[in-house]
């Protein structure tokens, strides 16, 4: 059973800042994707079970090869970089377009991606996967077991717990959900990490002509998220006095700021203070 | 009718000016602690939470900023009515009518205008 692996290399969330100026992500440090981190233990798991030949693939720049050899360190059997030089501002149709073409170079019976990157979450790459390779795709496994050769069962989440499950036919591609199992631990210097470690990212640069460069869509504008706005008194917290004023109604009444020439705000003033004391 | 005065108010000689609006709004002067610290008002007139605490119809801050320590003294006031150059001060979040402008121009102007509609009505106040 060959089964291939999905990895995005995305910045750390918990310390990226978007900068709405440049309309691009600031990223110092960069992570595995934790779906995918997922969906490669779910692999290596086949791996430990029927024996499958699990490769990892990510289209990434050099940078890429961190995960890559992070997936190695874990078990993965072979790792694939591609990429392609003027391939910056890529969307999610043109990198299956070149996942497609390692893919099918590798062949597979098995595709595993995460559900959902923590960056774009597009939740889109395994569809797009399986129009590109002409084979079904189920998404949002939270649960995979394998029956005979060329079969499998997959659970899917329905509301309260309930789950649904479906059986299919190999090839396939699944996109993992987050929660589907526990991520291994690979000690330092331990066997399977040493072997790791021995083998090497094969890098791949494919030619201009073999995939269409024209992306499907466009970043329109990314807007400033709108301040908000605070409707109702909270009464929990106040006092006997304040708790009667409010629900009196006077609470409710109208504020004015003026922010005006100070002849017209004396004129205000005096205005309020004589409507109160009349 | 209670008038109070804080931290704008730094020129010792406009005390006269703010003598002369509480007379004519026949109210009293208190202040935050600045003012106590100043020399403008005793210490029994302080108002907030280390001095009184004032149960007025009115209370006029002037140059007032609002820290809790002052407004939790102003609780049960019925109508604030503060004046104060910073837009942001905490102050007006107690206002029921806010002007922002400089007082030294607001409180003589103010004077003029309640003097001026005393005389059309008869009315002192």
């Amino acid at each position: 059973m060959k089964v291939v692996i999905c990895l995005k290399q995305i910045p750390d969330p918990a310390i990226t800042e978007f900068d709405l100026k440049n309309e691009k992500m600031k990223s110092e440090l960069w992570i595995l994707n934790p779906a995918d981190f997922q969906a490669l233990e779910e692999g290596l798991r086949l791996k430990n079970k029927y024996g499958a030949e699990v490769t990892v693939v990510s289209v990434a720049p050099e940078r890429g090869d961190e995960i890559l050899n992070k997936a190695l360190r874990y078990g993965a059997d072979r790792a694939i970089r591609a990429w392609k030089t003027p391939l910056i501002e890529a969307d999610t149709w043109m990198i299956s377009s070149i996942l497609k073409q390692v893919i099918e170079e590798i062949g597979f019976d098995l595709v595993l991606c995460g559900n959902r990157s923590k960056s774009t979450s597009s939740e889109f790459m395994g569809v797009a996967l399986s129009e590109r390779l002409k084979v079904p795709v189920l998404t949002g496994v939270v649960g995979f077991e394998v029956h005979g050769e060329k079969e499998g069962l997959v659970h899917k989440k329905l509301e309260r717990g309930k789950r649904e499950t479906y059986s299919f036919q190999f090839p396939a591609v699944l996109t993992v959900d987050e929660g589907i199992n526990e991520p291994r631990y690979v000690a330092l210097f331990s066997r399977a990490y040493n072997e790791g470690t021995r083998k090497k990212v094969e890098s791949k640069e494919l030619g201009l002509d073999d995939i269409d460069l024209s992306p499907a869509i466009e970043l329109f504008r990314i807007s400033q998220p709108k301040p908000r706005t605070k409707v109702g008194t909270k009464i929990s917290g106040l006092s006997v006095g304040s708790l009667m004023k409010v629900l009196r109604g006077e609470t409710g009444s109208k504020k004015e700021l003026f922010s005006g020439p100070a002849t017209k705000g004396a004129q205000k003033i005096a205005a309020k203070l004589k409507e109160w004391y009349l | 009718m209670v008038i109070g005065v804080g931290n704008g108010v730094d020129k010792r000689e406009f005390m006269a000016v703010i003598d002369e609006l509480a007379e004519l709004l026949e109210g009293v002067i208190g202040g935050s602690r600045v003012a106590v610290f100043r020399g403008l008002i005793p210490v029994e007139r302080q108002i907030g939470s280390t001095g009184k605490f004032i149960n007025a119809d009115v209370y006029m801050p002037i140059g007032i900023s609002g820290s809790n320590r002052h407004t939790s003294g102003i609780r049960n006031v019925k109508h604030v009515i503060p004046i104060n150059i910073h837009k942001e001060a905490p102050i007006f979040k107690f206002a029921e009518l806010g002007v922002v402008n400089d007082l030294y121009e607001v409180v003589p102007c103010l004077i003029d205008t309640i003097k001026k509609e005393s005389d059309v009505s008869g009315d002192s106040r």
